[in-house]
């Protein structure tokens, strides 16, 4: 069946509910930041950002696309049009959108367009005139290694498949006890020697962040001595472990988050 | 609210934000950044922030004078199946330029580090322009890159965007500015059908006449835009050999009308180089 094509206006209050749908469907596998309420509110007030310029894409009353248009003058006189929000369902809506706010910067005399498309979609032809690039490169660091393993340890996959299982995380000096029961993870910081645990990793908190964010296959890190793992005789275990540990991928960041 | 106290000599303080300072911040931050902003861009990215607290705004303090600055902001990180983790972005790290260089940045960062650790972030985020000494500082004390999705830029009209694109690199530059304004009037740029003289893009009043012999000329076809527009986000390296590509594919020309511009080419050619 073909697809009906979508209807591009400008966004309405009574709107805000269905974006939060819009976003809780379009980012679901994606690790992002959160974007609730507020935070759209938020966006919606942005510098450079007015009523006319905050754009929806529906079908059939659906909303299935937003795309978030700030308009700011930079150095030099530069007229820039950021979509510092930009999210869509499928192709067709994404392409819908990026004509209208084309059309919609033109006519305010913007000299420049600047996007990051949602990374789960084709772009390459939609965006095949346009240049891609880097923006400032995106680093991170672990605070709080108690904090950073309970949540990702809580995962319902890990839960039912690894109930009854004691861990000891050796990451940079911190040491951390992570016993994972039927129904949740109990959490232990471990001041000097660790206690006799089942699975005991350790590796540096950069080797460590690498894995959780999918740059370093866990395997790889093992069998090159970036990790290590004792007092087991078959690491397969911890290994799977590290790999469900893994956040899902793509991280999502759009324009908003960057600026 | 306590001033945080130092690891810092003398009379230096860091402190959080205080209702009042804003416009003090803003002329800082101006003042760091060549243009960061006005007081409604501040109260957008600062007050108007959904999570923002008086204390996630830091100075760093000499006497009345603000000197330093970083902030942070705190979002919650959604992974998988409702699973949310809280972390903290910093923002906004400016020094003073007299009062670089002796580490006042790398000692509040660890004070920021330690204040939002305590207000429960597990991970923090920091995003910083490729080959700067931030980027590399932020390396050495434990972060590491992150991959996020490619951004798309459609350039409209070309010509102000390689002026706008160039002037801001050149201000921010300080090393760079200092080099090309010694060619005077006699570096000329064109790109497309657009002529204009270094001096002109600065907004710096001609004092003397260009010498047309010594006039050097760089031209750029127009199809350097696509490397042009993100000359800024890239490493100094990758700028080099983008800029060795577009001389040897033609895309980029340098005229010189007589032995003196080559000369004058050469004496400042290889500071311009070093600088970029």
């Amino acid at each position: 069946m073909a697809q009906s094509s979508p209807s591009v206006r400008n966004y309405q209050r009574n709107d805000l509910q269905n974006l939060i749908g819009l976003y809780s469907r379009s980012l679901a596998n994606s690790t992002h930041f959160v974007r609730n309420q507020g935070f759209v509110k938020y966006f919606m007030q942005y510098q450079g950002v007015n009523e006319g310029s905050v754009f929806v894409a529906e079908t059939n009353g659906e909303i299935i696309g937003l795309a978030i248009v700030s308009i700011t003058v930079e150095i030099g006189g530069l007229k820039q049009g950021k979509i510092i929000e930009f999210l869509a369902r499928d192709s067709l809506s994404m392409r819908a959108l990026i004509r209208v706010v084309i059309n919609f910067c033109k006519g305010k005399d913007v000299d420049l367009i600047v996007v990051v498309p949602p990374a789960s979609l084709e772009v390459d032809d939609i965006f095949k005139d346009w240049i891609k690039f880097e923006t400032n490169v995106m680093m991170t660091k672990i605070l709080s290694l108690p904090s950073l393993l309970q949540a990702l340890l809580s995962s319902e996959k890990i839960i039912t498949t690894c109930a009854g299982t004691s861990v000891v995380f050796q990451i940079g000096r911190e040491l951390v006890e992570a016993k994972i029961g039927p129904k949740k993870v109990d959490i232990s910081q471990i001041k000097g020697e660790p206690r006799r645990a089942k699975m005991f990793m350790s590796s540096s908190p950069q080797t460590f962040l690498k894995i959780i964010f999918g740059q370093l296959n866990p395997y790889v890190a093992y069998l090159t001595g970036r990790i290590r793992i004792h007092n087991v005789k078959n690491t397969r275990p911890m290994l799977k472990l590290l790999c469900m540990m893994q956040l899902t991928a793509p991280f999502y960041t759009g324009l908003a988050d960057r600026l | 609210m306590s001033d945080l106290k130092p690891q810092f000599p003398n009379n230096i303080v860091v402190r959080n934000y205080r209702p009042g300072d804003e416009a003090k911040l803003v002329d800082f931050l101006n003042l760091c950044y060549g243009e960061w902003g006005t007081l409604q861009k501040w109260r957008n990215l600062y007050s108007n922030h959904p999570t923002f607290s008086d204390n996630d705004v830091f100075t760093i303090e000499k006497g009345n004078e603000i000197i330093g600055h970083e902030s942070l902001h705190f979002r919650d990180l959604e992974m998988q199946r409702e699973l949310v983790l809280s972390t903290v972005s910093l923002s906004d790290a400016a020094t003073h330029p007299l009062y670089r260089g002796k580490g006042l940045h790398n000692r509040l960062i660890e004070i920021m580090l330690e204040a939002a650790k305590s207000r429960g972030a597990a991970l923090a985020y920091s995003w910083y322009l490729r080959g700067t000494g931030l980027h590399a500082h932020s390396k050495t004390i434990g972060f590491i890159e992150v991959k996020q999705p490619a951004a798309y830029m459609k350039v409209i009209r070309p010509e102000k965007v390689f002026k706008a694109g160039l002037s801001d690199f050149v201000q921010k530059n300080p090393k760079l500015k200092l080099v090309v304004q010694d060619f005077g009037d006699n570096l000329c740029l064109q790109f497309g059908k657009d002529k204009f003289s270094i001096q002109e893009l600065l907004g710096i009043p001609s004092k003397k006449p260009a010498e047309t012999g010594k006039r050097v000329e760089i031209v750029f076809d127009e199809s350097s835009i696509s490397v042009l527009a993100q000359f800024r986000t890239l490493g100094k390296r990758q700028r080099l050999q983008h800029l060795i590509l577009m001389l040897l594919l033609r895309k980029a020309k340098v005229r010189f009308r007589s032995l003196g511009s080559l000369l004058n080419l050469a004496r400042n050619g290889v500071a311009t180089i070093g600088s970029i």
